[in-house]
């Protein structure tokens, strides 16, 4: 494998040196996955579609500080060839400036061992959509529609620029997401991990379980505005939306509560999108967005100038930020694994603290914006009177981005990791002043 | 002319190895495709310009995006095998097949020749003069505005072969065009005919809706009430392709009930003929075959408003004697095949202006997006502007506004079918996440009483 790979590293070398232009990179990608399908409607049995993907391609980029192309193309290439350049400029780190970073945030790659296992072979993935179908219809019966996808890949990644960078990395990720329709009812799941192993059908359909469940007998709350306990897939929602946030200066009149502190971390150990480099080989590290309550640094790509600093003067470090979503794309600012970092509280003690309220405990979408640009997320979840559970309700949830973080009361335990576009690991919250309407 | 050069008898010989019983079928899907997208601004700022930035008035040069690969499918009606590569050689074709099969590596398997064709270096400049077309067109139009322009020239070839059939190659070569007018955003998608294409009436074409998006930039929805609608040949195929060509699609229409129970059922006034037939497309994106090489049929998906033939793909079909394939589309060799309309096509009515505006209402334009939920079969449409008529006069400009109704609603109360149908409509499907172009004909629709809310 390794010869291989420094096989492919040195075809893209000598490509590179095809290219007459001052700024010149290729990112290669080679990857292998495999899908399972999994459609069933009623008692019998599901249908299946097995399928493996190889894919293989790079993506050339080159220029000058004020015109670049791009080209991509399957294969290893032999020889730059592009098209005419005109239009958006192109600068490239240099070896110097990853080395400098390299030495701040040593490069993480997870151990080899795990992404030498085999992915999922078929008779594993069958019997892992067969575990949870059978858990789906012992609590729910057998008249439910269920759709799936169950997913296991790996890929290696080399980057090679002009400027002497020459990275290689490789990833890992394993993902199912779950539809299931009983009746009138719709909801879904999602559980993504850096290892197919790590995935357990039968948490997943449980989840499916209380969900359909709760959303079954619930009234539609009619417009309201209360505290309420947000479960860690709501609040991962919410964060998720308003991320973008993150690629500038954080900019916060008043502190938040000192229970909140949020992270990125584009290395994260056993992080879905977790790589020791980003997409323009710039070695990735943790980013405390914010700090107890205070803004602090932000994601700041390396080329993204000295001007913008943070308000206390305080050096905000480079971090590698810019993903690719395939090797047909190229690189965009943009956060890996956001976290709200969790506290000592159990969900229970938030629901004593919060008394009479709501506990919102699912969201089956992302959230939406309206006219004035507030988030609106559907909701289900419970009515709390005297920290008991009294009756399931659904609502949407109506909230300014900038408030997302500012109403949180305080931060539960039980970090749960969702998968938006972004990786977005949230505990359950207590969260002043929450707006639902019809 | 197919970009690739194989023996395909043979292929087809290999293919049918494969086969293991009557009700299971071999094919193999060979691809090319070409992507150039380049931006032009007219002086908005880099960031209004996706992640570009080009100098004030000057087409960006094409990144360019080229791939070809290759996918071999073992499918029956209860479970299917695919194995799908880039790179188009005999090794990837033999992997594939050795994948589906799932034989031993030391297994021999019969081998196939195959050769792609260089690609060709066409010239870049097909989209050169359309930003100035659109100027101009909007100096005509008397409004001037910043702008941005995404274009991207989409070519997609295809070669097909199953056992039994080989379909002949298929090319899908097109533009679309993305408009970020600062708030506003718009987009479109042409055929290219060939390669001399000028995008005269295209430009026009676009230039007129956005200046109607312009125009109706600060409109206000309608109050929440009952209203007849017209919807516009473009806003038409939208509100068709949601209530029928979806609600038709064999694996939604299982989430909902039977699909063999669905044919015969009167589901919408009689005034409404729906075929999808993707060998009428325009041409550049005509279709044949499918894209698991069935022959594309015309089919009659509402016959006088009742159901007669839903969409259906090739597992579908060996499912059930009832349905024919032949509408089996995938984004790319990557994505698993389903039931998809290509061209949906509504036959023109009698109706004249003047009959589909007498009285009061709302005329809708522009419809921003468009969502089935499959198992309620309600429809939400997001009207981005539209207008008020009464007796023939459009009045107030109308902002953005939503119509929700189930599917059997709207469409049993389709009053009247204009009678010029119009090429509109067309645009990108995200079913289950693959994006694919969708075409369509149609003429204007009156629906009575829907009722319209603010978004």
């Amino acid at each position: 494998m390794s010869h291989e790979v420094d096989s492919v590293r040195n075809q893209l070398l000598e490509a590179l040196e095809t290219c007459s232009e001052p700024e010149k990179e290729i990112f290669f990608k080679s990857g292998r996955s495999r899908i399972v399908t999994f459609t069933a409607a009623g008692p019998q049995q599901p249908r299946l579609v097995h399928q493996t993907l190889n894919e293989h391609g790079y993506t050339a980029r080159y220029g000058t500080p004020t015109s670049s192309a791009t080209w991509s193309e399957v294969g290893v290439p032999s020889t730059i060839l592009g098209a005419p350049r005109l239009g958006t400029g192109l600068q490239l780190p240099t070896k110097d400036l990853v080395s400098r970073l390299a030495a701040r945030a040593p490069a993480r790659n997870r151990p080899s061992l795990d992404l030498d296992r085999p992915l999922f072979s078929e008779g594993e993935a069958s019997r892992l959509i067969s575990t949870l179908m059978d858990h789906l219809a012992s609590d729910l019966g057998r008249s439910l529609q269920v759709q799936g996808r169950l997913e296991d890949g790996v890929a290696q990644t080399i980057l090679v620029n002009g400027h002497g960078v020459e990275e290689q990395w490789r990833t890992r990720t394993a993902s199912l997401r779950v539809d299931v329709r009983m009746g009138g009812l719709h909801e879904s799941a999602y559980v993504a991990a850096a290892q197919g192993q790590a995935i357990h059908p039968r948490s997943l359909a449980q989840r499916l379980v209380d969900k359909l469940s709760v959303e079954e007998k619930a009234r539609r709350v009619a417009a309201d505005r209360q505290v309420a306990v947000l479960a860690p897939e709501v609040i991962a929602a919410l964060l998720g939306a308003i991320a973008p946030l993150f690629h500038r200066p954080i900019d916060l009149s008043t502190p938040l509560n000192e229970e909140v502190t949020v992270v990125d971390d584009g290395g994260l150990e056993g992080g879905v999108f977790a790589a020791p480099f980003d997409g323009e080989g710039v070695p990735t590290r943790r980013t405390e967005l914010i700090c107890r309550g205070h803004a602090r640094d932000w994601l700041r790509a390396w080329d993204d100038g000295e001007g913008l600093q943070h308000s206390t003067g305080h050096q905000v470090p480079i971090v590698g930020c810019r993903r690719r979503v395939s090797w047909r794309d190229v690189p965009r600012k943009g956060t890996s694994h956001v976290v709200l970092e969790p506290s000592q509280r159990s969900p229970r003690a938030l629901l004593e603290e919060m008394g009479s309220g709501y506990y919102l405990i699912g969201s089956s979408a992302v959230p939406g914006v309206d006219q004035s640009g507030y988030l609106i997320l559907p909701v289900i979840g419970f009515q709390i009177a005297s920290s008991a559970l009294h009756s399931p309700i659904r609502a949407r949830l109506r909230i300014a981005p900038h408030e997302v973080l500012a109403r949180i009361r305080a931060v539960g335990r039980d970090l749960q990791f969702h998968v938006l576009g972004c990786a977005v690991g949230a505990p359950s919250i207590l969260m002043d002043d929450v707006e639902l309407v019809r | 002319m197919s970009f690739i050069e194989l023996d395909t008898s043979r292929a087809a010989h290999i293919l049918a190895r494969l086969q293991s019983a009557a009700q299971v079928r071999a094919d193999a899907l060979f691809e090319r495709v070409e992507t150039r997208r380049r931006w032009w601004s007219s002086g908005t700022a880099p960031d209004q310009c996706g992640d570009f930035s080009v100098p004030e008035g000057t087409v960006s040069s094409p990144s360019v995006r080229r791939e070809e690969g290759l996918a071999v499918r073992l499918v029956s009606a209860q479970r299917s095998w695919i194995e799908s590569r880039d790179g188009c050689t005999s090794f990837d074709f033999e992997q594939a097949q050795r994948r589906v099969a799932r034989s031993s590596p030391t297994v021999p398997l019969p081998p196939l020749e195959l050769e792609t064709k260089p690609w060709i270096n066409r010239p870049a400049k097909i989209l050169d003069g359309l930003p100035a077309k659109i100027e101009s067109a909007l100096r005509e139009l008397r409004v001037a505005f910043s702008f941005s322009l995404e274009m991207i020239e989409h070519r997609r070839e295809l070669l097909l072969i199953g056992p039994d059939l080989l379909s002949e190659p298929q090319l899908e070569h097109f533009l679309s065009v993305r408009v970020d007018m600062g708030g506003i955003r718009l987009g479109s998608l042409y055929p290219i005919a060939g390669a001399d294409a000028r995008f005269d009436a295209q430009a026009l074409d676009l230039a007129a809706t956005m200046a109607d998006a312009f125009r109706s930039r600060d409109a206000q929805p309608p109050p929440w009430g009952t209203y007849d609608v017209v919807f516009s040949p473009q806003a038409t195929a939208i509100l068709l392709h949601e209530a029928v060509a979806h609600a038709l699609e064999v694996d939604l229409l299982e989430l909902s009930g039977s699909v063999e129970g669905a044919i015969g059922v009167q589901l919408g006034s009689q005034l409404l003929d729906v075929l999808d037939d993707p060998s009428s497309a325009p041409t550049g994106v005509r279709r044949t075959h499918d894209d698991e090489g069935s022959p594309s049929i015309r089919r009659w998906l509402l016959r006088e408003g009742a159901v007669h033939q839903p969409l259906a793909d090739l597992s579908w079909s060996l499912r059930s004697a009832l349905v024919d394939p032949g509408a089996g589309r995938r984004a790319t060799r990557h994505d698993t095949p389903g039931p998809r309309s290509y061209f949906l096509e509504l036959l023109a009515g009698d109706s004249s202006r003047s009959d589909l505006l007498h009285g009061r209402g709302l005329w809708i334009d522009r419809i921003d997006r468009a969502r089935l939920a499959p198992v309620s079969g309600e429809i939400e449409l997001r009207i981005a502007s539209g207008r008020r008529f009464d007796s023939g006069t459009f009045s107030d400009r109308l902002g953005p506004f939503s119509i929700r109704v189930h599917l059997a609603e709207a469409l049993s109360q389709v009053v009247a079918v204009g009678s010029e149908a119009r090429a509109g409509g067309a645009g990108w499907c995200a079913k289950d996440g693959q994006r694919l172009p969708v075409w369509a004909q149609c003429p204007s629709l009156r629906v009575e009483r829907l009722i319209v809310s603010a978004q």
